[in-house]
């Protein structure tokens, strides 16, 4: 009988009953800004979103500098499930500020620091899951992949502090301390976020228990086949 | 009611997104699961040959 993995279950239990009120509190209950309408309410999912590939790409450099130092198969397997999770929701960042920047800037797209340093993010760990899918060697892979990630870690202090470190047309959503909103639309992006954070830990915990059955099943063909050899060879003499 | 059709849209991506990421999920740990029955047949058919043996 196949035994739900549980943190996987309780998040995304969680994950599901948030799902299904996010689109009452940023669609109904946070009331429509006088200036960009309804493109504002794209921020309700795009901004956490973004939290949520910071996320993944920081659950992937922990995990990699843990597997550079330990070497144990189990980091590697947290830091590739954290990058394609991470990698999810960088994509929907890149798909969804477009759809927002289009009737607010007038253009889909602007070579913008923000938006030019998330684009390379994305590439790089587009470049991350090749090696993943592609290498031969899993060992030499896995610790080429470790370092990439790093790399590709170093690209998110830049992108978050890009709106004060040059002149971007990207909004900034946190002040230092002050957080621009009313309290209807701060409630909703509270809850908001909290809806996506489960949702990551669902897709996470999966993903990594997949990983890890996939990981166990391929040990135990590797067992079978030697077995296999072994009785072969005592059955030919 | 401005800008409907973009929040619309980026919702619509959002959503079928996550809905595509947990069908393929659904899809590998499916494979896994038939991968393992698989095995588990093949390794049930080898000691069932050898005791008839």
């Amino acid at each position: 009988m196949r035994r739900p993995y549980i943190p996987a279950f309780i998040f995304s239990v969680l994950a599901l009953i948030g799902l299904a009120i996010a689109p009452y509190m940023a669609l109904l209950y946070a009331g429509i800004e006088k200036d960009m309408g309804l493109a504002q309410k794209i921020f309700y999912y795009h901004v956490p979103c973004a939290f949520m590939m910071y996320a993944g790409f920081s659950v992937c450099f922990v995990s990699s500098i843990l597997y550079l130092y330990t070497r144990k198969k189990s980091y590697d397997i947290w830091a590739y499930c954290g990058a394609e999770v991470g990698l999810l929701f960088c994509t929907l960042v890149l798909l969804t500020g477009p759809i927002w920047a289009k009737p607010i800037w007038g253009t889909w797209w602007t070579w913008d620091a923000q938006l030019t340093l998330t684009l390379m993010l994305w590439l790089i760990y587009v470049s991350y899951m090749m090696l993943h899918s592609y290498s031969e060697d899993s060992l030499q892979s896995a610790k080429f992949r470790a370092v990439l990630s790093i790399v590709g870690f170093m690209d998110m202090p830049l992108i978050h502090y890009a709106t004060k470190l040059w002149r971007t047309h990207h909004p900034q959503v946190i002040r230092g301390e002050k957080f621009g909103l009313p309290d209807d639309m701060k409630l909703a992006f509270y809850f908001c976020v909290f809806t996506f954070l489960m949702l990551f830990l669902a897709l996470l915990f999966k993903r990594v228990s997949l990983e890890k059955a996939r990981d166990a099943l391929e040990a135990l063909k590797a067992d079978v086949r030697d077995r296999k050899a072994i009785l072969g060879q005592v059955g030919s003499r | 009611m401005q800008y409907l059709e973009y929040m619309t849209a980026a919702y619509s991506i959002i959503w079928v997104a996550i809905l595509l990421y947990f069908l393929s999920l659904a899809k590998r740990e499916r494979n896994i699961w038939e991968e393992l029955e698989s095995l588990r047949e093949s390794i049930n058919r080898g000691e069932s040959s050898r005791d008839t043996v």
